[in-house]
């Protein structure tokens, strides 16, 4: 890299201070003394005149010119903005591994459908050309194992440690799975973009991205990307609490928060599971990504003794809200005491009841009540399975966080995982807004822009996660800023959601979808957490029954809390001035 | 000190590059210097040079007596501004105390002046520049 210094960070001579000049020229008066004793460096003499004082603007502006290049050396001078070669900064920045988004590997999900349900084998060298042709927006398995990517067959468990999914049941006669990709992305590659693979699969029906792909660094400025580096170089691996938080958000800078709990934090309850009472080290990696809405059908078999539809929910992402339960062709939603979702570990040695929500570990089932009208008629259609069973079909709209299971792949990677540290990657705990009224004033005659208040106070809601939580004073902000004069009070009501479930089962309980009945009755339902007040926005619980039969093992606090909000919710009530 | 001589003539000022003035004489050079220079366009020293070659081309120094007028100020300015750039260490000897700018006369389109350096340690240096207007 060759650089014109001089036009480049050497400012023009009319730009350097007589003040400056000074100096300098005093300076190297002082400097030539040392020297030469007798030259007279005065102004009006002739080599003052002559030499000494050209020289000094010289010199000036090179050390204003050296001064520039030295805060293109500082960080956070770049941080604030203050860039004096774009270039420069882009190559150092470089040396951080930080680089601009046409270098930088992007991630992102792609969800393959195919029309057989069987074993399939993706090469490890598989190609996706998400750019509709073979050389723009090319993407490779991101892969944390050796081998290629084995697809199982419906209803099989993945192989721990290996690269493994399994294809989910579509309902409609197809089957699918969403697996990570990475590549440089020349193009922005956009939800629902078809793609090609190569080498080619016959039961392919379609590949599409899942999600608009993130370029690998988001398209911001030097600035931005030079704040990212002060955060990331000091250390970034997976060995303690701030590194690891680091590596992650260098590995995956589309992330919108992530928090790690370590073992002796409130809200690590995992490590109270070792029954021989060794202090194992364990860590659990919260976070959160732009969530997806998605849409499935399952298959629920009716449960004649408990009059209850029941099925193993076999999604496929991973839920962290959901939003309705609906039946019959015509998509009537349920109604909310009508079905409820169990939770069930399926590595207790891992994670336990609430520990396992929001990860991998956690299976789900879905009763749903046989539901009749006054007649006695039943509501939901329902058919018979191959095993001739009653069976009745619902769909389910959630939202899920595709960055999880990616995580999930990452940090199972021998390359990656701290040694002797048992690291699990879950989805924040959600504080799920019901009520959110917010009361205010405004000058007679002023229009209030409260749609932009609406989206501004929404967007900024459901991007919080540690360590940026909820705060009144954005709220009281963006009203200011729509036009009201005042704000008086902010009005609201949240539950905690401990787990997209309504109750935890026991580990070793029994499975709802082999003996309902049972289960039900072992079922704990964990303790109603609700927030009355913004200020218990920020709660710090733990479950009061921690070693008691009706433990459920849920904690909340600053480390792992994350908020809901429908915009809908958002209401503005406007009050009289007093 | 030390540095390149310079010979003041009618016609102007010439660098001498084989000669040097040094000590006292040195700084009498720049003095002289100083009176010529017209304040303001010495690009760092604001307070570098005299008003007198201003008033001059001005023609404000229409008689003796504003001559003179002007010459003292000059003479002031140029002692107060050579005081300042005195570098630490300077002997009595090479720093002016007193000059005096004495108005000969009128000779055609030039004024002359006589101007007459006292240094610290009391010697005196007479000279005699041209000042042209």
């Amino acid at each position: 890299m060759s650089t014109d210094i001089i036009t480049t960070y050497v400012p023009a001579a009319s730009e350097i201070s007589e003040e400056a000049v000074l100096s300098v020229r005093e300076r190297l008066s002082d400097f030539l003394r040392e020297k030469w004793p007798d030259l007279d460096t005065r102004p009006n003499s002739v080599f003052g005149d002559l030499f000494l004082t050209p020289a000094s603007y010289m010199v000036a502006g090179l050390e204003e010119g050296m001064n520039r290049f030295m805060s293109d050396l500082d960080l956070e001078n770049v941080s604030n903005g203050v860039i004096w070669n774009c270039e420069f900064v882009t190559k150092y920045l470089g040396n951080f591994a930080v680089y601009d988004r046409a270098t930088l590997q992007s991630t992102g999900l792609v969800r393959i459908r195919f029309n057989e349900d069987k074993v399939y084998f993706l090469d490890r060298r598989t190609k996706f050309g998400l750019g509709g042709d073979d050389t723009t927006n090319l993407f490779s398995l991101r892969m944390p194992h050796s081998g290629g990517w084995d697809i199982n067959k419906v209803g099989v468990t993945p192989t721990a440690n290996s690269n493994n999914v399994t294809l989910v049941d579509a309902g409609d006669g197809t089957y699918f799975v969403d697996v990570p990709v990475v590549g440089i992305m020349d193009t922005q590659v956009f939800a629902g973009d078809e793609s090609t693979i190569d080498p080619t699969i016959a039961e392919i029906i379609s590949i599409t991205a899942l999600q608009n792909f993130d370029f690998g660094t988001p398209p911001e400025s030097l600035s931005r990307l030079a704040e990212k580096t002060r955060q990331t170089i000091y250390a970034a691996s997976m060995g303690a609490r701030g590194p690891a938080r680091r590596f992650l958000e260098k590995e995956f800078p589309d992330l919108k928060a992530i928090s790690v709990a370590l073992s002796g934090d409130s809200v690590m309850l995992r490590d109270t599971v070792n029954a021989l009472g060794v202090a194992d080290g364990r860590m659990d990696v919260y976070s959160k990504s732009t969530w997806l809405t998605d849409t499935q059908v399952v298959t629920a078999v009716y449960d004649a003794t408990e009059a209850q539809f029941v099925v193993k929910l076999s999604l496929s992402g991973r839920p962290v809200y959901i939003d309705s339960i609906t039946y019959g062709a015509a998509g009537t939603p349920l109604p909310a005491d009508t079905y409820t979702i169990l939770s069930r570990t399926n590595d207790v040695m891992n994670a336990n009841l609430a520990t396992a929500a929001y990860s991998k570990y956690e299976d789900l089932y879905l009763l749903v009540e046989l539901l009749v009208n006054e007649a006695g008629d039943e509501l939901i259609s329902t058919g018979h399975d191959a095993d001739g069973n009653k069976v009745a079909s619902f769909t389910i709209t959630y939202r899920q966080d595709p960055m999880l299971p990616v995580l999930d792949l990452t940090l199972s990677s021998s390359d990656v995982a701290p040694v002797g540290v048992n690291t699990l990657v879950r989805g924040f705990v959600p504080i799920v807004f019901t009520k959110f009224n917010i009361k205010y004033t405004k000058r007679p005659g002023t229009t209030l822009r409260l749609s932009d208040a609406r989206t501004e106070i929404f967007n900024y809601v459901n991007e919080l996660g540690h360590p940026y939580l909820y705060s009144d004073a954005k709220i009281i902000d963006a009203m200011f800023y729509a036009g009201a004069s005042d704000v008086r009070e902010i009005d609201v009501a949240a539950t905690v959601r401990w787990s997209i479930a309504d109750a935890f089962l026991p580990a070793d309980g029994a499975d709802p979808a082999e003996d309902l009945t049972t289960a039900l009755s072992e079922a704990v339902p964990p303790p109603d957490v609700t927030i009355s007040n913004s200020r218990g926005l920020k709660p710090e619980f733990v479950d009061p029954f921690v070693g008691l039969s009706n433990e459920t093992l849920v904690a909340v606090g600053a480390r792992n809390i994350t908020y809901v909000l429908d915009k809908a919710l958002i209401e503005f009530t406007e009050i009289e001035e007093e | 000190m030390k540095g390149l001589k310079i010979e003041f003539g009618t016609s102007g000022a010439d660098l001498i590059l084989d000669e040097q003035v040094s000590g006292s004489l040195a700084t009498v050079q720049n003095g002289l210097v100083n009176l010529g220079t017209i304040k303001g366009t010495a690009p760092t020293h604001v307070s570098r040079g005299t008003d007198l070659m201003l008033k001059g081309l001005r023609g404000e120094l229409v008689s003796k007596t504003a001559a003179r007028h002007a010459s003292n100020f000059a003479a002031l300015n140029t002692v107060v501004f050579s005081r300042a750039q005195d570098p630490p260490g300077l002997s009595d000897a090479e720093r002016i105390d007193t000059l005096f700018l004495t108005v000969v006369g009128f000779a055609g389109q030039s004024m002359q002046l006589e101007a007459a350096f006292v240094m610290a340690d009391g010697t005196e240096i007479g000279a005699t520049p041209d000042i042209i207007i």
